[in-house]
């Protein structure tokens, strides 16, 4: 298996403290990384950087090869390959914008025509067993659940071969926890997509990762696969954040 | 022997109305919270837990309304579907502490100015010169080291954490005879909410006060309360000691929502991909509801 994401050395700092500091690690294709770690550890700014959405302050970080900056040719290949899926599903529906135009939008992106749009998104509404008759509403017309779904789909618009999930279970009661999990798992087995995670929610990472990062105060105290880091930690920080669940 | 009763709730019904229609959240329910008892409650989203609690101190949305339903606590009886009525009972009798952290405090006062303000309802002939040691105190009581620096910070400059704890100083100080917890501590993450768990249960030992913790995890609902109450769709369709209803549940429900938790002896399959979570199958018509 290659690295689908390499990040070496990756350093954020906003003002004079260290959001992440000096991490490398490589994400390989089709597998599922988790990333854990305390609020305010740095979870979510080095997940953003592998986005794009923050830029580094020193290292690197690449996508598929393909080296995160602000360049606007880099940043059209890499929305290709790399989608979000944010925490809270209904906030990132437009509420001017049916769904129907919000996959348009999308489409549009991925050099799709119009019909060609509508087309892929009935097929991903299939899918992910989302009612063809929810295109026509707005973000607030429909429940938590079905938004999930919906906000899946439209980060496969892009066909991406990586979803970064930040806080997929936040918030939400176990059964919904459990239903927002198997789309992503879904997702891995029947299309191979490379899965991040970035949780708090050990049980879940523990479940379903192969891989998992450990970061505390912006830095990666341990890195391994997810059967050693949860059964034999070797840092005293991952040791604290385990038994605070056992 | 069972503890003496501290509130009870009779016959609670509330409506929800919007462009769309009504629709009943809570359904006739009735409930006894003992005296120096961790009451829990627990359901999926949208089951009523949150308006249960809401409605007990009358903090209900403008488009909410209380159809029918008393409460009854201290001898006194106070009618829910007058929210006027229940504004005693946010002066001291009841503290809640929120889901999220973040909207609990007013941020343009000083963490001082809230604890001030609680004092300054429920201990009104407190000498001022007695306030700040009172107010220290509190905060040392949930783990503050320099609770003078404390009180005259803002909240965006503490954590999550932090803040749910400065919710807890405020009951501590109200000297509350129940507080409702909502959801304590969802935003947290495990070494916090640990944490925080472990200041509620202090809290309940310092001021004998009892508490109503709402929460989607039977894991920590069984850990920490004496009794538990499942609800679903509006109304408690079981109840018993939080032991009992673990070990043999008899609604097919609460088996259903038991089977959804998973924890860290749940088996970690081999090949990752293929291990799917339990969940509660809903109809597609109420899912489209």
């Amino acid at each position: 298996m290659v690295a689908a994401i390499k990040v070496r050395g990756a350093t954020v700092t906003f003002g004079t403290h260290n959001a992440v500091e000096d991490v490398s690690l490589d994400v390989l294709e089709g597998s599922c990384f988790a990333l854990i770690g305390g609020s305010g550890s740095g979870k979510t700014t080095l997940m953003r950087s592998v986005l794009g959405l923050q830029l580094l302050t020193g290292g690197s970080i690449h996508v598929a090869g393909i080296p995160v900056d602000n360049s606007t040719d880099g940043l059209r290949r890499r929305a290709r390959l790399i989608q979000p899926v944010f925490q809270d599903p209904v906030s990132s529906l437009s509420p001017r914008m049916r769904i129907a135009s919000l996959f348009r939008e999308a489409g549009q992106l991925a050099g799709l025509s119009r019909s060609e749009s509508l087309d892929r998104m009935r097929t991903l509404f299939d899918s992910m067993a989302v009612p063809q008759a929810l295109a026509d509403r707005y973000g607030h017309q429909i429940s938590g659940g079905q938004a999930r779904r919906i906000v899946i789909c439209r980060a496969l618009m892009m066909t991406p071969r990586i979803l970064v999930a930040d806080e997929p279970t936040a918030g939400l009661d176990l059964s919904a926890q459990g239903e927002m999990m198997n789309l992503l798992q879904q997702l891995r087995q029947e299309q191979r997509i490379t899965i991040i995670i970035v949780t708090h929610n050990l049980t879940v990472a523990r479940l379903v990762s192969d891989r998992t990062g450990v970061l505390h105060k912006g830095r990666l105290v341990e890195l391994g696969e997810t059967q050693n880091v949860f059964s034999s930690p070797k840092n005293d920080y991952t040791r604290r954040l385990i038994n605070a669940v056992s | 022997m069972s503890s003496p009763v501290l509130c009870a709730i009779k016959d609670l019904t509330v409506e929800y109305s919007d462009e769309y229609g009504t629709a009943r959240i809570l359904d006739n329910v009735s409930l006894s919270i003992p005296a120096g008892e961790i009451f829990g409650l627990v359901g999926q989203s949208g089951s009523g837990k949150s308006t249960l609690g809401l409605a007990m101190l009358g903090l209900l949305a403008d488009n909410t309304r209380v159809v029918s339903g008393c409460l009854e606590l201290d001898g006194r009886t106070f009618d829910m579907s007058n929210p006027k009525a229940m504004i005693p009972l946010r002066r001291g009798v009841i503290s809640m502490i929120f889901q999220d952290p973040l909207s609990a405090l007013n941020p343009v006062f000083t963490i001082g100015a809230h604890l001030k303000e609680v004092l300054g309802t429920v201990s009104v002939s407190m000498h001022p010169s007695l306030r700040q040691p009172r107010m220290c105190e509190a905060l040392d009581a949930v783990g503050f080291t320099d609770p003078v620096h404390t009180l005259r910070q803002y909240p965006h400059e503490l954590s999550g954490g932090m803040r749910q704890r400065v919710v807890i100083a405020m009951a501590i100080l109200a000297e509350a005879k129940l507080v409702v917890a909502d959801e304590p501590t969802t935003a947290l993450d495990p070494e916090v909410e640990q944490q925080v768990m472990a200041q509620l249960v202090r809290l309940k030992e310092t001021i004998g006060c009892s508490i109503v913790l709402i929460s989607h995890s039977f894991g920590l609902v069984s850990r920490l309360c004496d009794t538990v109450n499942v609800m679903l769709a509006g109304q408690i369709i079981e109840r018993g000691p939080a032991g009992t209803l673990l070990e043999s549940p008899s609604h097919a429900y609460t088996r259903d929502l038991l089977a959804c938790e998973v924890n860290m002896r749940t088996i970690r399959s081999v090949n990752t991909q293929s291990y799917r979570f339990p969940v509660i199958r809903k109809t597609q018509q109420l899912e489209n509801e």
